[in-house]
């Protein structure tokens, strides 16, 4: 594939990311064509090396630490060690971009904070990503993704309508907090352009899920009230559910907002006259009478698979998708014909099945070129390479054993 | 706990839209997409100055939009989504099915240099949106498109909502309860999540340009912004183990122990991801013992993938509520902050809005909005610096800035301007 049209191109970024949010953020900079540098130590193993859908328990076998680290080179160098920080120094005089998301003072506590490093390179624009921030009341919170999406209240929202909360299932914040994180490295890196100027940014995963709920803090200030538990309920929309279809756990999703969508559904579902009652004709009335309408819904989708249901109503214009699971996207004739999944090789596992790139630029669109890399794959490029490095002052390292 | 109260110089909600990151860059957003909207406000609040060009004919309208149930009273609505999404923006309307309100816009993109809209292909063609004739107009200009499924594949001009897209991307079928109906991520969620991507990848063409010359179309697919964060895992499952992600109510699939659970004044959520965390939970909600049950049943003690959670996750819940129900929240999450161990309050929005570590952060930012009066928005998750992030005007009126725009930008008569309105273009 060539690289020189990525718009990334020629970036060098230094990625202390680990577990999800910080090296989710590596990521996306690297899927845009900068050189990303993942720096590990084996003194102290990144966990999403070890999580739980990986079967066979080696640290070169974790699809989710694959799918998340792909397009990276990788370097091992115990930063605790005072030449594995110089080195890092180094590393950094070279390069544009640090990203990091270890606990407020980690960093600094090796000489690796913002401060520091502008001294080695001034226009290094720097990007930590704390839990709760670093600085306020609560700045030393441990907390991992469910415990920041119940902080932040969305947990709270997530259940069925008036229910008890469910909560969701995903890493939601690391995702919204790396998103925001590349974001405001490009954004820097626009300014940087300009001025020439560098910064330091602190993207807070707290705040990171709190700005996406916006609608509900002002919600909140404007009416008095908490949003509760939602369920699939909307305020303007009726049908607007997941409805059950033929087989074992499939579903449907039918979203109506306007009068003439509701006209072309109740035409497509053959006119029955359970739904031609005066109740369901207006928007209000659907809406006074969810669960009733709910339950003619269901006795119409329950005869037809999901994607029946949707070639049925998609034509006319109404709102229907099949309720996937990831096995069910793998084969949907959309994300194949999409090329939404792909396979890279790697040395250890032979192959790794990802989500492609979430975006398609006309001109400089980036990919999927490397896999992710194993540990310290990459010493002998990045030290010799990049860096410049003789045989004797590598072997100094390894003896001081920075190199872990 | 040590106090820190220094914002070590990251400054946030305090600037001027002349020092943001952005400053400088133009940008037109077309419609009233939830997506376009959301990337646009974030480009707005870094600087960049963005002309909303609403439909005149649906402007009030779309003003209603919302997305909380609130059970009292169907289709109530109160304006926060619209007030949330267009801080910063400068507003006017223009009728783009109209042949003059066409050519008003090749005006406007001119000397612009990101357009970002979320109509289906079809209806971006039948509007004067198409990348071809945008491109020959203005070959800066980066065009951004948001839509549910992309610009091409089948499914390309497919209506979908966000519970469609929340379904059609995985997101769903894991939450929630087997043998109940899946439920979909709250609040517009994937509308936001890709607009966030679609902010991203702009800022990507922005570089980019300098390095080629020329602007270029982004494609984002909504339902593929969701895939991309959720199918890391489960996607090699599928393929390898035939493993298929169930939903388990308040359990949540792990290593160890993960999920919700009720105390004495409200619920908690907890994750426990290894043995040490687990042993160190179990202290802390046992007073410093270890319950009896622990070393009773193997299955209890060792790391045996999911199957501890998959096949005793209710079992457990039984066992540790009881416990649970010996303190508070706060109790819980301030023995968990002293042991390691993840325990989380689950917080109301309100309790968010008054929260002590966020409002002393200077998070929220009072504006005055036409529609809610005197209100705190959130800000944005970025501080810089160097660039200030702000909150500064509300989102406009229909129409409010169609004087400055059209009058000032393009240098329009004002009865040129009377025309278009009586000719309700604008």
């Amino acid at each position: 594939m060539e690289k020189a049209m990525y718009p990334l191109s020629g970036f060098r970024v230094v990625d202390f990311g680990w577990v999800a949010a910080g090296a989710a953020a590596g990521k996306i900079l690297a899927d845009m064509g900068a050189e990303v540098i993942k720096v590990e130590t084996t003194t102290r193993l990144d966990t999403t090396r070890f999580s739980p859908d990986n079967v066979e328990r080696s640290p070169e076998t974790d699809p989710g630490f694959h799918a998340i680290n792909r397009n990276k080179l990788g370097i091992t160098v115990d930063m605790t060690k005072p030449e594995g920080a110089d080195l890092l120094k180094k590393l950094v005089r070279v390069s544009d971009v640090v990203l990091e998301n270890f606990a407020p003072g980690v960093m600094k506590r090796f000489g690796l904070d913002y401060e520091s490093l502008r001294h080695e390179k001034p226009d290094v624009i720097m990007v930590s990503m704390p839990g709760l921030g670093s600085w306020g009341p609560d700045w030393n919170t441990i907390a991992y993704a469910p415990g920041i999406a119940a902080l932040s209240g969305l947990t709270g929202m997530i259940g069925y309508c008036g229910g008890k909360a469910v909560g969701i299932h995903v890493a939601y914040s690391d995702f919204s907090a790396a998103t925001n994180a590349a974001m405001a490295v490009l954004a820097a890196l626009i300014h940087r352009r300009r001025t020439g100027e560098g910064q330091n940014i602190e993207v807070a995963q707290l705040e990171a899920l709190v700005s996406c709920l916006g609608e509900a803090i002002l919600y909140c200030q404007a009416t008095g009230k908490n949003p509760g538990t939602l369920g699939n309920r909307h305020p303007m929309m009726a049908p607007h559910n997941n409805y059950q279809c033929k087989g074992e756990d499939k579903w449907v999703s039918i979203a109506v907002k306007t009068d003439a969508e509701w006209e072309m559904l109740v035409k497509a579902m053959g006119n029955p006259s359970s739904l031609r009652k005066d109740i369901f004709s207006t928007r209000e009335g659907r809406l006074s009478h969810q669960e009733e309408l709910d339950n003619i819904m269901t006795s119409w989708t329950v005869n037809y698979t999901p994607d029946e249901v949707t070639d049925i109503l998609q034509p006319v214009g109404v709102a229907a998708c099949p309720v996937m699971d990831i096995g069910e996207c793998y084969l949907n004739r959309h994300f194949q014909e999409r090329e939404d999944f792909t396979c890279v090789e790697h040395p250890v596992t032979g192959a790794d099945f990802i989500v492609n790139l979430p975006w398609r630029m006309s001109e400089t669109s980036g990919g999927i070129y490397r896999p992710a890399p194993m540990l310290g794959q990459h010493n002998q490029y990045i030290l010799e390479d990049i860096l410049g490095l003789s045989q004797e002052e590598i072997t100094f390292l390894e003896q001081k054993e920075a190199l872990k | 706990m040590a106090h820190k109260e220094s914002s070590n110089g990251l400054v946030n909600q305090s600037g001027n839209p002349s020092q943001g990151a952005l400053s400088g860059l133009k940008v037109i957003e077309i419609g009233n997409k939830i997506g376009a909207a959301y990337c646009c406000k974030l480009l707005a609040d870094m600087g960049a100055e963005v002309v909303k060009v609403e439909d005149p004919a649906t402007a009030e309208g779309d003003r209603q939009e919302g997305s909380i149930w609130s059970g009292d009273r169907p289709d109530e609505n109160t304006g926060c989504l619209f007030a949330y999404l267009n801080t910063n923006k400068l507003g006017i309307t223009l009728n783009l099915r109209t042949k003059s309100g066409k050519s008003i816009l090749d005006h406007l993109v001119r000397d612009v240099d990101i357009l970002v809209e979320g109509n289906s292909p079809q209806k971006a063609k039948e509007i004067g949106l198409d990348y071809g004739r945008l491109n020959r107009l203005n070959s800066r200009l980066v065009v951004t498109s948001i839509t549910p499924f992309g610009q091409t594949g089948p499914y390309q001009e497919y209506n979908a909502y966000a519970i469609n897209i929340s379904g059609a991307s995985s997101a769903s079928k894991s939450i929630g309860e087997l043998g109940r109906e899946p439920l979909s991520v709250p609040l517009y969620q994937p509308h936001f999540q890709s607009g966030l991507m679609a902010a991203t990848t702009t800022c990507g063409a922005i570089l980019a340009r300098e390095l080629i010359g020329r602007g270029q179309h982004i494609d984002i697919g909504e339902t593929e912004v969701w895939l991309t964060h959720l199918a890391g895992y489960g996607l090699h499952g599928f393929i390898f183990h035939e493993m298929k992600v169930v939903r388990k109510g308040r359990t949540m699939a792990g290593l160890f122990p993960n999920g919700i659970l009720e105390c004495k004044d409200g619920e908690v959520s907890f994750s426990t991801n290894t043995g040490r965390q687990w042993k160190h939970f179990l202290e802390i909600v046992g007073d410093g013992e270890m319950p009896d049950w622990y070393s009773s049943n193997p299955a209890y003690t060792e790391t045996n993938f999911q199957q501890l959670h998959r096949e005793y996750g209710d079992e457990l819940r039984t066992r540790l509520e009881p416990l649970l129900m010996r303190k508070t929240r706060d109790e819980l999450m301030k023995l968990g902050q002293e042991k390691h161990v993840a325990l989380a309050p689950l917080r109301t929005i309100s309790e968010v809005t008054s929260d002590s570590h966020l409002n002393a952060r200077g998070y929220f930012t009072e504006v005055e909005d036409p529609q809610l009066g005197k209100v705190k928005f959130p800000g944005q998750p970025f501080r810089f610096s160097k660039t200030p992030m702000f909150i500064k005007y509300p989102a406009p009126t229909p129409g409010q800035h169609n004087e400055e725009i059209y009058c000032g930008r393009l240098s329009y008569s004002n009865e040129y301007l009377s025309q278009l309105k009586q000719e309700e273009v604008i």
